[in-house]
């Protein structure tokens, strides 16, 4: 029996394009990949490189796994390339500090910046405990939590919502339609994340326990490392 | 001196009736004068777990309506010299009270009594309104179960917007064999999300079902694990320092057949 290429590699003008085989299981090509990859290096050695994943329908979170690998096996930057546009680590960290610089005079953002997030200027209310069940916050503006927002609560703001501490409950941002708006977490483990119209949930195992934001990009909803 | 302690629990069946049965006696046998006071109106079982049912003659609510003074109300347990009960209402409901009626019968006791423990009904409603309004200190009792959990943060949080300020947490029926086998919360599961102090640790132990329904509380039997949990927590209630319990030595018969040998 011929054995089938789980994951093939193949390098292009603007990038790699991986193809992943649509039936095997998603341990199996998280192995293939790593493997491909560490034989592979000298197709990473650029500064940055773009991927584009094909042959599978792959959600956003099997993706930032698959990226996660090959920046891991290579230690160089990767941006996930269209349908569904993704950053990788180090261009998120400039992208933040790009959309708060762009808040003064609404700058373009650099070419490599796909989103926009932090545009959102407004009172922040400030609270100094955690949240428990049943405890909710409604605010006009950005909420900052110094705490852990337990399951069973809910934040909801006009603005952005930064939890310093684990982040387990509902988490609104942008509640009256911005949906430039970010919710941020050191642990970002909510039980439902919404962003202006957008509602979505962290699948369990997903969670980050490293600190991560999580931003709204063409209707769906992305979480990226701080 | 006296101080005003609350159990309460927010979900249901977790043991908040058991564990103030259990401080009660326990408090009781080290000669603190006490009395447990039975908030559930209308679902009264204080009287049953303590084995004085059949002493009731007037309620909490003959004396809040005057029909009654506080002294004929209150149950002596003749097992325990110093412990009294004061039983909760079975024909009435929760609104026969109100929290400031409930306060004034709190203060009355305070003067009385070295320790008011009052057993606080399941749920957020007026019964637990009620429940609190008398109460300085809170025990927070949960079962290491998500949903008790859960329901245990939203009542510290309500514990705290009334002013009851670092309640101690009572983590009851853990069996370790399930912990050791990750299938069931730790008490830093549980602590990490609650962030209380832990007042104690109770394993989950059949004696208790046992002493429960013969009406005598479990902390008096000197072979009971969870009555050895009880009688800890009761010393730490008192001012002492006692570690929390070793689990280990509950893993049943054969292991403590083989630690006498490991030993010898």
């Amino acid at each position: 029996m011929a054995v089938k290429q789980i994951v093939t590699l193949k390098g292009q003008k603007d990038g790699i394009s991986i193809t992943l085989d649509e039936n095997a299981d998603f341990e199996e090509i998280k192995s293939s990949l790593r493997k491909k990859v560490s034989q592979g290096k000298n197709f990473f050695d650029d500064e940055e490189v773009k991927v584009t994943f094909a042959g599978r329908e792959l959600d956003e979170y099997s993706e930032k796994i698959l990226i996660d690998i090959i920046s891991e096996e290579t230690g160089t930057p990767v941006l996930k390339d269209t349908p569904r546009p993704r950053q990788a680590r180090s261009d998120n960290r400039e992208n933040v500090s790009a959309a708060t610089r762009s808040l003064e005079a609404g700058n373009a953002p650099p070419p490599s910046a796909q989103h926009k997030v932090a545009s959102y200027e407004s009172p922040t209310s400030f609270h100094r405990s955690g949240l428990r069940s049943g405890q909710r916050i409604r605010y006009e503006g950005s909420v900052v939590i110094m705490g852990d927002a337990n399951p069973g609560s809910e934040i909801i703001a006009d603005g952005n919502v930064i939890v310093l501490g684990a982040l387990k409950g509902m988490a609104h941002a942008g509640a009256s339609g911005d949906t430039s708006c970010f919710v941020s977490a050191l642990h970002l483990a909510p039980t439902q994340l919404r962003i202006a119209g957008t509602i979505s949930f962290v699948p369990p195992g997903a969670a980050k326990s490293a600190p991560a934001y999580a931003y709204v990009k063409d209707g769906q909803v992305f979480i990226g490392p701080l | 001196m006296s101080e005003v302690y609350v159990i309460t629990s927010g979900k249901g069946g977790v043991g908040k009736t058991t564990t103030t049965a259990n401080l009660g006696a326990g408090l009781a046998i080290m000669d603190k004068k006490v009395v447990l006071v039975d908030a559930d109106i209308g679902l009264r079982n204080l009287d049953v777990v303590m084995g004085l049912e059949n002493r009731i003659v007037f309620d909490m609510i003959d004396v809040i309506e005057g029909n009654c003074r506080l002294k004929q109300a209150l149950i002596k347990d003749k097992r325990y010299p110093t412990l009294h009960l004061l039983p909760a209402a079975q024909t009435k409901d929760k609104d026969a009270v109100s929290p400031e009626q409930m306060k004034k019968l709190c203060d009355q006791l305070r003067e009385e009594f070295d320790y008011v423990i009052i057993d606080c009904p399941a749920g957020i409603e007026q019964g637990f309104k009620n429940a609190i309004a008398g109460a300085d200190k809170a025990i927070v009792v949960t079962t290491p179960e998500i949903s008790a959990v859960r329901d245990a943060d939203r009542i510290i949080g309500l514990l705290e917007a009334n002013e009851i300020r670092d309640p101690l947490l009572i983590l009851n029926r853990i069996r370790i064999n399930m912990v050791k086998r990750g299938d069931m919360m730790t008490l830093e599961d549980v602590t990490e999300v609650l962030a209380i102090d832990v007042l104690g640790i109770v394993p989950d132990d059949e004696s208790v079902v046992v002493s429960t329904n013969k009406g005598e509380p479990a902390v008096a039997d000197k072979n009971s694990f969870a009555g050895q949990a009880f009688r800890d927590i009761c010393r730490r209630m008192n001012g002492e320092t006692v570690p929390l319990m070793d689990l280990e030595q509950n893993d049943g018969l054969m292991s403590k057949i083989k630690k006498i040998f490991v030993r010898g």
